[in-house]
């Protein structure tokens, strides 16, 4: 196990035991190393992950445990930093971590104080997508939520079309494409690849739709098979 | 302040060798599925459908070179099931072909980044 994913099951493992893993989600790039442990490991999905965990804290709140979130990284060994938007932000040698929350409403620039841990965390657009319907897996014997990974995937698409950096659209992009291509290979996901995308905003759907015959064709059959095969079609900007 | 400096080094320095680590898994992960692929691609038809029209009929041959030479093999009528099944297995054969040229791309850019041949 490399150094990055020892310093994450750490502190997984110290999150647990402080009962706030039960009120996360594991969000960004390490969910989809949960994603891998819990499909075996496919060689179809990225081992590629970068230096921050990002944790969703729901919309909207509830910690059953509060604590000193501060207190408890620092002992951890990580240093508490505070970001322009007054976010807080835990730094180490090997991983860097953030708590993330929905933003919804009008929205703010500032941070957003969360009492229950005494931290100031980012709101953020789109995020509330993820939070609707959890999946809890075992990754190395804790029991961890991560998003659905078909809404995980989707996520990923519609975020790339709101970035501007070129290399963060392609690598979500790619996220996105590799999971719901792996996903069409199961018979229980791919049952729910249709239904997850009639689901989404009428804005959403076609949205994807329009990314799909631009650059991802070979995800048109997967996001609109079937008898809404027309009504999908029917949508464009 | 020189301090602080210091440790943002060190953590570079660790930081430098989990890319390093990472960069290793993610150069086996494309070795295993360009494996995979491949195997799966073996067992497709080579070559490609085409049609020929005969006295208001159309008739579906597979082409492919054997020996330089361009073979083809008789598959049906046009409109018959078996020949859009081959098609289909045809075209899942040149997926694979343009998802392995992909990885083997990746391939070479990590390759170059790790500095191994």
């Amino acid at each position: 196990m490399s150094d990055d994913t020892q310093a994450f099951v750490r502190l997984l493992r110290a999150l647990d035991e402080a009962g706030l893993l039960r009120d996360v989600l594991i969000i960004g790039t390490w969910c989809q190393v949960v994603y891998r442990a819990h499909f075996d490991n496919p060689p179809e999905l990225s081992q590629l992950r970068t230096f921050d965990v990002d944790f969703l804290i729901p919309h909207p709140l509830r910690i059953t445990h509060p604590l000193d979130l501060r207190l408890l990284m620092s002992k951890l060994g990580y240093k508490a930093d505070t970001a322009l938007d007054g976010s807080t932000h835990f730094l180490s040698k090997d991983i860097d971590v953030e708590f993330l929350m929905p933003e919804v409403g009008r929205g703010s620039d500032a941070s957003f104080h969360v009492d229950a841990l005494g931290i100031n965390v980012q709101r953020l657009r789109l995020l509330d997508r993820l939070q609707a319907r959890p999946l809890t897996v075992l990754f190395e014997g804790l029991s961890v939520r991560v998003p659905d990974p078909i809404d995980y995937a989707y996520h990923k698409l519609l975020v790339s079309m709101r970035r501007r950096d070129k290399d963060k659209i392609q690598k979500d992009i790619m996220t996105g494409k590799q999971l719901l291509l792996f996903l069409s290979t199961h018979s229980f996901w791919r049952e729910w690849i249709t239904p997850r995308f009639e689901a989404l905003s009428r804005n959403a759907r076609a949205d994807l739709l329009n990314l799909a015959r631009k650059s991802l064709p070979e995800l048109l059959p997967l996001i609109s098979h079937g008898r809404h095969a027309h009504e999908a079609g029917d949508l464009e900007l | 302040m020189h301090s602080a400096f210091c440790c943002i080094l060190a953590f570079k320095d660790f930081k430098m060798s989990i890319v390093y680590a990472v960069l290793r898994n993610e150069l086996s992960r494309l070795a295993a599925l360009r494996r995979k692929y491949h195997e799966e691609r073996k067992l497709l038809p080579v070559g490609s459908v085409c049609v020929k029209k005969k006295s208001a009929r159309v008739y579906a041959y597979l082409a492919h070179r054997e020996n330089g030479r361009v073979v083809q093999r008789y598959l049906g009528r046009d409109q018959d099931p078996r020949v859009g099944e081959m098609r289909q297995l045809v075209q899942k054969r040149r997926k694979y072909d343009k998802e392995i040229k992909g990885i083997d791309v990746d391939i070479r850019r990590i390759r170059k980044m790790l500095n191994v041949r």
